[in-house]
């Protein structure tokens, strides 16, 4: 893979995690207690996808991409 | 019908019972003549007693030899010196510590137990930093921090392969 088409991916991952994370942060007041407990899990499950399958094995590959705000 | 009993204090000696070998989890005072024994005392890390020798007196209580001993419950000061908050070892490490014929000629046996518990681990991860990291006031980056510490916290890969 090479460099530039990495970043593109990462890009993509860290723009889709923040938008899961607005639209969950959006919802919070029009859910009950035990709906957004579930949606949390959801997302989670999808955030953990995207950190655990694609952007690890992409900052492994290149460690200057790794996002600043990752630790 | 005439039954025979042995005397009773013949039964609560180990040796004499038909079905058990002594060995360090019951706290008796035994000689090490199998290897299995050995390597079963120093996992545990008990010189004498393993698990339960900790609890129970190597030679006496219930389950001991002779004249009962004092229990470390005796003694407020040795019960309280005793530490038992200290660090639990992980499952990982107390793996690696068995013989190999346990665990298989080769480390397929081992591999196989360590993806199943980084799977354990990572699902568990997942679902505990989806309760206390999302919604994120950062984009979503705490969570995604909190689940690749938790996992190196338990000493597996953050990258799923």
């Amino acid at each position: 893979m090479s460099r530039e088409a990495a970043k593109k991916i990462v890009d993509l991952m860290i723009k889709h995690g923040a938008e899961q994370n607005a639209v969950l942060a959006e919802i919070q007041s029009i859910c009950a207690d035990h709906e957004f407990q579930k949606y949390k899990r959801m997302i989670g499950q999808s955030m953990g996808c995207m950190l655990l399958d694609v952007i690890n094995p992409i900052v492994e590959l290149y460690p200057d991409l790794k996002p600043s705000q990752l630790e | 019908m005439n039954y025979q009993f042995a005397p009773f204090a013949q039964n609560l000696q180990p040796e004499t019972w038909p079905n058990m070998r002594p060995n360090s989890l019951v706290g008796a005072a035994t000689q090490a003549a199998e290897p299995w024994a050995q390597s079963t005392r120093s996992l545990l890390g008990r010189s004498n007693g393993g698990i339960l020798g900790s609890l129970i007196p190597p030679l006496g209580g219930i389950l001991g030899l002779g004249t009962p001993a004092p229990g470390p419950w005796s003694d407020p000061q040795t019960r309280d010196s005793m530490a038992w908050d200290a660090p639990m070892p992980s499952a990982r490490a107390l793996l690696s510590t068995l013989p190999a014929s346990w665990v298989g000629p080769n480390s397929g046996d081992m591999a196989a137990t360590d993806d199943e518990f980084c799977k354990r681990i990572r699902n568990m991860c997942i679902a505990q930093c989806s309760d206390t990291s999302l919604p994120s006031g950062n984009y979503g980056f705490s969570f995604w921090n909190c689940v690749n510490k938790c996992l190196q916290r338990y000493g597996c890969p953050t990258v799923r392969g």
